[in-house]
């Protein structure tokens, strides 16, 4: 079974070498269960829109022969994850917000993790540098807090030193 | 008085020697400082304020409890040069604000130089910032010269990134004005945070309700707090003196 139709939520079919979308544990695991044997077989995808679809199949055929990623040790303490992006994924990222997230949504349903992992990354540099009424205005949230939680959240920031 | 004091916050940098002014009638709000023990004492204010750390470990702010920059007023700090700090100066000096302007007066029969003159005993220019204030120090009751420090503003870290980066990088643009709050997908902001430094964790925190209660638990996870030397500093002393002493004056 060389090929798959994977079928978006908007209802459109797109055939795609199973190879390129091993990637997918959500995918692979669908095939699996549902016992899909031929070419014509459909596999639904009931949160990923058409668009988004050939975002993540663009990906992940570039990517189809990258050695499989290893995961994080869960019982180390949390890091600040080190990723280099590539000029290629870098050029294939930029998009608007609403289609990144749209992506990161997409990766995270599919259980894509390299791609899931990028997009966190670009919204991760998004964030770094700013400060808290930059990133307010980036991403349209209204603050909530109090001035006085503002200040406690001050004051413990100040206290709190890299380990 | 009342309408400057609550007009103009200024927020701030902070350190070891902190006037601060309470809203009260002026004669209350002045501070007296005993330069051997950093003893700091309110006259006659109504609480005593321990020492709280701030930033860096020679600049502290006050207060048992958070009081909000509108409700305790204007900050004003004095902040210690570091190099200068191992005498322990031994003058009295009192700082006091009236309409949001700060003098500075010697206590008796002690010696105060403002911005490297004399001041006379009965002298009390006014304070300001950026101003250098000197006084006599001493270690083991040997005279050492003078110990010099600087009245500055109190200023808020507003990002606590420290790796300087360009925050005119925007990224992507929000044409559809997406709102973008860890509710709506926690997993996936627990790994977007998971990319960041403390730094910039603190900053996230300030962002909203939602976003301090997802970046807190990291926060805690990835910083320590420091209380070694507390005890043994001069500053931390002014704690001790001061939960005892609240209407006592020097």
């Amino acid at each position: 079974m060389p090929f798959v139709n994977l079928e978006s939520s908007d209802g459109d079919l797109v055939k795609v070498d199973v190879d390129v979308i091993k990637c997918s544990v959500t995918i692979n695991a669908l095939i699996e269960h549902l016992g899909l044997e031929d070419d014509n077989e459909v596999v639904p995808l009931q949160n990923v829109g058409t668009e988004t679809l050939h975002k993540v199949l663009a990906w992940a055929k570039h990517h189809k022969d990258d050695l499989p990623s290893v995961d994080d040790d869960e019982d180390d303490p949390p890091r600040e994850r080190r990723t280099d992006i590539t000029t290629w994924d870098a050029n294939f990222i930029k998009m608007e917000q609403i289609q990144l997230f749209d992506l990161i949504l997409a990766a995270n349903y599919l259980d894509i993790s390299g791609l899931l992992d990028l997009g966190c990354k670009i919204v991760a540099d998004m964030i770094k540098g700013k400060t808290a009424d930059e990133i307010r205005t980036m991403f349209n949230i209204v603050n909530d807090l109090t001035p006085q939680e503002q200040e406690q959240i001050r004051k413990e920031n100040e206290w709190c030193e890299e380990k | 008085m009342e309408k400057s004091l609550m007009t103009t916050p200024t927020g701030g940098v902070v350190s070891k020697f902190q006037i601060f002014n309470l809203d009260l009638p002026i004669d209350l709000r002045r501070v007296i400082c005993r330069m051997p023990y950093m003893s700091w004492v309110f006259a006659e204010a109504p609480m005593a304020t321990p020492l709280c750390r701030h930033e860096v470990y020679d600049k502290y702010t006050f207060g048992d409890k958070f009081i909000s920059r509108e409700a305790q007023g204007e900050f004003v700090f004095v902040d210690l040069k570091r190099s200068q700090w191992n005498w322990s100066p031994d003058s009295m000096f009192q700082i006091g604000c009236e309409d949001g302007d700060f003098f500075v007066k010697p206590g008796e029969g002690n010696m105060v130089i403002k911005n490297g003159v004399i001041l006379n005993k009965t002298a009390r220019p006014w304070l300001h910032f950026g101003d250098e204030l000197g006084f006599m120090k001493y270690r083991n009751d040997i005279s050492g010269g003078l110990a010099m420090f600087s009245f500055q503003e109190r200023k808020y870290t507003t990002n606590w990134d420290k790796n300087g980066r360009n925050s005119a990088e925007s990224g992507p643009e929000n044409g559809a004005g997406l709102n973008f709050t860890p509710g709506k997908n926690q997993l996936i902001f627990s790994h977007i945070l998971s990319h960041l430094s403390l730094g910039n964790l603190k900053n996230a925190r300030l962002v909203c309700k939602q976003w301090d209660e997802q970046v807190s638990p990291l926060v805690r996870k990835k910083s320590i707090i420091r209380f070694s030397n507390y005890c043994t500093t001069p500053s931390m002393r002014f704690s001790w003196y001061s939960v005892g002493q609240m209407s006592t004056s020097t």
